[in-house]
């Protein structure tokens, strides 16, 4: 009797494990959507324009190269730190918009750094299996 | 509990205390040549793309300083949004204005004391309050002699505020040392980055408003105000230029405790209309004179300090590049209001007349040639600009995302233009004192300020329109 107790547990485990995994690999699109947005304003947090190019439309990189997807951005602030608040879906499997809250240091006029936070808005696309960022 | 029981209480005494009074000479508005005023305009506020607006007050002072700032919409400068700010002693205020689902709302994280106080803001959680901009109180209705304008409205430019402009005005100061327990200033003061009690002093403004007032006097010329339009996701910012005016609200010789433009964060005031005394400065570099002259209208004499027969500058829309100019007319709600006169404004339309040139000295407007007779002179490009705040795109890209905007279609990639203002109705005011007191100044041209913003791949940049001034007096 034990021993099938602990076999019927083992057995949930090993399911609730495999459900998680499941999830893991496919994902939802939300949980993908936020993990994706997070990870591209990483990349541009440390300036890693290569990485953050990556999560460009793929008609996008055909057509410019990194060098011209750097110019997009200027130099007036500083990002410090991302935080992706929320992901929804706009139209099954194409469209979505997120949520994230940018903080960053800009120096004014007067000379004075000022840490400030926003909340950001962004487009997110989905071709070929995945999502991109539209803007 | 108690200690704000007790803080309630002194407010309201205050008004007894013996507090002497300054003595302060009645001067003229003008342009303040140190950046520092009475009265400022942030001539343009935008969410349209995204961005957030910083606005940042810098009391230079010792005197504890009651502000108002207010927002108002671009297309006919309704009010949209209005609180005070209770600034100690060198105290520095910041805040932006960032898009909301209605629109746009101003958030602040600053400690220094507003009214009304935080506890009525929306708590944004992290010390950040933000308050909504006001899309309900006048609706449809446009100002009150815009109405043929309408034609120029759409609906969605007044239900969804997006773009506008603000003006901040110092309502009085207070030379109430902060350590006089239980007066406004000793309430607002900082101890360890918090100020002692804002909830008194918004209980004040409620309760006890005559006495607040009682402890303030007459505006000085302290405030210091700047605004960035920043783009955060394209890490991208550009300086708004602001219209730092001196002598603004100075009530008239004398004046002390008690005489002041303190009002509640209820009310639209002080604004163009509360300028005093009505007259104005102005310097002409065209004869390198001084103009001091006294109005009609307390509207009409701030009108004359941002007076000019034309504004010029630049544009480029080569390549990646894209242009666009704000073109604001700051008075023109309150002057087309008075009746009957509506000087300089005889329409709520403004018409301009556009001289372009392009890098090669190709001008739209003259000949460079011969002509045979009957000579028929090209016409003189107009365009109409009809909201208070406009937007001028160049070669129909709007890199502002402007829904105020208006094409300049000039014919030229990249050149400079200047804009005139054929229909200006010129104004008159009477010549203060000296060898010509008592002649009549007249000035020409619109109220005007603003800025060209131009902007290539990932780098943004601003600079003041520049202005001409023509005035004369017999």
């Amino acid at each position: 009797m034990n021993i099938l107790r602990q076999w019927f547990i083992i057995t949930l485990l090993q399911m609730q494990l495999l459900g998680c995994a499941m999830v893991g690999i496919g994902g939802n699109d939300v949980e993908i959507l936020k993990e994706r947005a997070q990870a591209r304003w990483e990349a541009l947090i440390k300036k890693d324009w290569d990485a953050a190019y990556q999560y460009e439309l793929p008609a996008y990189r055909q057509t410019h190269d990194v060098n011209q997807f750097r110019s997009k951005f200027g130099s007036k602030l500083q990002w410090k730190h991302i935080e992706a608040k929320n992901a929804v879906i706009v139209q099954e499997n194409k469209t979505a918009d997120v949520k994230l809250n940018l903080a960053y240091q800009i120096l004014l006029s007067d000379g004075v750094p000022m840490d400030n936070e926003v909340e950001i808005n962004e487009r997110w696309v989905k071709q070929e299996g995945d999502w991109w960022i539209a803007n | 509990m108690e200690k704000m029981k007790k803080n309630k209480l002194a407010i309201a005494l205050t008004a007894t205390l013996g507090l002497g009074a300054f003595a302060s000479t009645a001067q003229a508005i003008n342009i303040s040549n140190e950046g520092v005023g009475e009265y400022a305009y942030i001539p343009y506020f935008s969410v349209t793309k995204g961005q957030s607006e910083v606005i940042k007050l810098i009391n230079t002072s010792n005197l504890t300083v009651a502000v108002k700032v207010t927002f108002r919409r671009g297309t006919d400068s309704q009010e949209v949004r209005d609180f005070n700010v209770i600034m100690s002693p060198r105290d520095v205020w910041s805040g932006q204005i960032v898009p909301s689902a209605t629109g746009a709302k101003f958030v602040t994280s600053d400690t220094t004391c507003t009214v009304p106080d935080k506890n009525q803001w929306v708590n944004e959680g992290k010390g950040a309050y933000s308050v909504e901009f006001d899309t309900t109180r006048f609706g449809n209705n446009v100002s009150l002699r815009s109405e043929n304008v309408l034609t120029g409205f759409n609906s969605q430019l007044i239900s969804k505020i997006q773009e506008g402009y603000v003006t901040v005005a110092v309502m009085g100061v207070s030379s109430i040392s902060t350590d006089a327990v239980n007066t406004v200033p000793y309430l607002a003061k900082h101890v360890n980055g918090v100020p002692r009690s804002c909830s008194s002093i918004d209980w004040g403004f409620a309760n006890a408003f005559a006495s607040v007032k009682s402890q303030f006097s007459q505006a000085e010329n302290v405030l210091s105000v700047q605004s960035s339009l920043i783009d955060p996701a394209r890490a991208s910012a550009i300086e708004i230029p602001v219209s730092n005016l001196a002598n603004a609200f100075n009530d008239g010789q004398g004046a002390g405790f008690g005489i002041n433009n303190i009002s509640l964060s209820s009310v639209d005031s002080p604004n163009a209309s509360n300028v005093s005394p009505a007259a104005s400065d102005v310097f002409s570099d065209r004869d390198a004179k001084l103009y001091s002259a006294t109005f009609d209208a307390p509207a009409r004499a701030l009108s004359t300090v941002f007076q000019s027969e034309s504004i010029f500058g630049a544009f480029d829309t080569t390549g990646t590049a894209q242009s666009s100019w704000v073109v604001n007319f700051p008075t023109k709600k309150w002057l087309m209001d008075l009746k009957p006169a509506v000087q300089p404004f005889s329409d709520s339309i403004v018409q301009i007349s556009q001289a372009l040139t392009d890098e090669e000295e190709a001008v739209t407007v003259t000949s460079n040639k011969t002509e045979f007779s009957p000579f028929v002179a090209p016409v003189v490009p107009r365009l109409a600009l009809p909201f208070e705040v406009n937007v001028i795109t160049f070669s129909k890209l709007n890199p502002l995302s402007s829904a105020l905007n208006t094409d300049a279609a000039q014919g030229y990639a990249k050149g400079w233009q200047q804009l005139g203002f054929p229909t200006a109705v010129a104004v008159t005011g009477t010549v203060n004192g000296g060898t010509s007191g008592g002649a009549t100044a007249t000035y020409t041209g619109m109220p005007v300020i603003g800025f060209e913003y131009n902007e290539d791949t990932g780098i943004a940049a601003s600079t003041a329109l520049r202005y001409g001034k023509n005035i004369s007096a017999k």
